[in-house]
């Protein structure tokens, strides 16, 4: 963690150390593919080592989104700053078919310890002993894990995950949303968690957004006390807020 | 992990909206230049394709004359078209995701080329080295037999005049060992290069 003398500090380099703790700044961000507005103007503000989750309906332009905040979108307009290390997961895993485990880990790092590194980050996603497996050998819960220790392993500032557990069984989901809450315990990280999945996003996340016709159309933090628990009253009411603002109906008898 | 917070706040991606837009439509215009630079060259390379290669024979004789110059041409032109063809299918089929992620890693166009691309399209390459040795050894055959004063083919041609039988099948055992020895090298350089996709293969 690190370690800031904040009672010290004057109020002049206490506004600026309040901007210094803003790892993303997005402002008006719009893009559009061929006729169809996706983003229209979206603001949006993620401060050090908080988990944002982004909510939204399929096509609502969630990944969109991250990908322009990750740079991987040079079609779009407005502006985003980020300050720090940024690392992504992707819903797929996207690991080298080529290279092994640990050096797909490694992959554009460089360092005398970089053995060292790669195998602490592979430990702490519970594969300390697959590092020279070849990415095919592995499970789909096992190849995201290696993908969240590749983001890991580079120390990041902002972790953007684009529906980084939907692409695995439901148990296997369980299992990393746990170890992501772990890891997020363990390092200094902010997250921007896209996902589809309501009761995911109030399981881990600090806020919640629902994107909306191409702008932020809900902002609300998550004030539950960790351990969340899904049968919680509280958890069940903020559960039905948000799936009503989506427009999904609470029971199957409604539509 | 304890780590010192970064001690100024660096602007990653901070671009102006014009910035963006500017980047946009050079990035088009230099897409369409090259789409079209790569519809012109592979015009030209189709109709050298679709060319027999071995039919350059007689332009061949005339350019070069016979001997060593003759065969080495021959076989380069039979070996040069299935090596490109299909690492040029191989380099378009690589996955588009893998890239990008490789991006994101914050690797650099050059190691993107270097970790991503050449390691994709290596498989495909591999299929190209192995029709281009057949190419090749076919076309050896013919640079030998139709215009050469030395080589196994010429001997085969002159026991072909004699009727020596027996030195006509030595040959034809001694291509057959030699086609067999370079696909045995292949295979085994493609087993090593290619390990990775044993794993592809058990799932």
């Amino acid at each position: 963690m690190a370690a800031r003398p904040r009672g010290e500090l004057s109020p002049v380099t206490r506004a600026a150390d309040l901007a210094a703790e803003t790892v993303v700044t997005a402002r008006k961000v719009t893009r559009a593919f061929g006729g169809t507005t996706v983003l229209d103007g979206v603001d949006l503000r993620i401060r050090r080592g908080e988990v944002v989750a982004l909510l939204g309906a399929s096509g609502s332009g969630k990944s969109t989104l991250l990908r322009v905040l990750a740079g991987l979108d040079s079609g779009a307009d407005g502006e985003v700053s980020t300050s720090g290390r940024t690392a992504v997961v992707f819903q797929e895993h996207r690991l080298l078919p080529w290279k092994r485990v640990a050096d797909n880990i490694a992959l554009g790092l460089r360092g005398p310890d970089l053995a060292r590194r790669t195998a602490a980050a592979l430990a702490e996603v519970g594969l300390a002993d697959r590092g020279r497996a070849w990415p095919a050998e592995l499970s789909g819960g096992q190849a995201q894990r290696v993908a969240l220790a590749r983001a890991l392993v580079r120390e990041p500032d902002i972790l953007l995950l684009d529906e980084p557990f939907a692409a695995l069984d439901a148990l296997n989901r369980l299992r990393m949303q746990a170890l992501f809450f772990r890891l997020r315990g363990e390092h200094d990280f902010a997250a921007l968690l896209v996902t589809h999945d309501v009761n995911e996003a109030l399981l881990i996340a600090d806020r919640l957004l629902v994107l909306e016709d191409g702008r932020i159309a809900e902002d609300t933090p998550v004030t539950l006390a960790h351990p969340r628990a899904q049968d919680d009253p509280a958890f069940g009411a903020l559960r039905r807020h948000l799936l009503t603002r989506l427009r999904v109906p609470l029971r199957p008898d409604q539509s | 992990m304890a780590r010192a917070a970064p001690a100024g706040r660096r602007q990653a991606t901070a671009r102006s909206g014009t910035a963006f837009t500017s980047s946009a439509s050079a990035r088009s215009r230099g897409r369409s230049s090259s789409a079209s630079g790569v519809i012109c060259v592979s015009r030209t390379n189709s109709l050298a394709r679709m060319l027999p290669h071995l039919g350059l024979v007689p332009l061949l004789l005339i350019w070069v004359g016979i001997g060593e110059p003759l065969k080495i041409s021959l076989v380069a032109l039979g070996a040069f078209f299935p090596v490109y063809l299909n690492t040029y299918s191989g380099i378009r089929g690589i996955d588009e995701r893998l890239v990008e992620a490789a991006r994101t890693c914050g690797l650099s166009a050059a190691a993107r080329l270097r970790h991503v691309v050449l390691p994709g399209a290596l498989p495909s390459l591999f299929l190209g080295l192995r029709l281009a040795f057949g190419a090749g050894w076919l076309s050896l055959v013919v640079g030998e037999q139709v215009n050469a004063d030395s080589g196994l083919g010429f001997m085969m041609m002159e026991a072909r005049e004699f009727a020596q039988t027996e030195v006509v099948v030595l040959g034809l055992l001694i291509y057959a060992l030699l086609g067999l020895l370079s696909d045995l090298a292949l295979r085994t350089a493609e087993g090593r290069a290619l390990a990775w996709r044993r794993g592809l293969e058990a799932s």
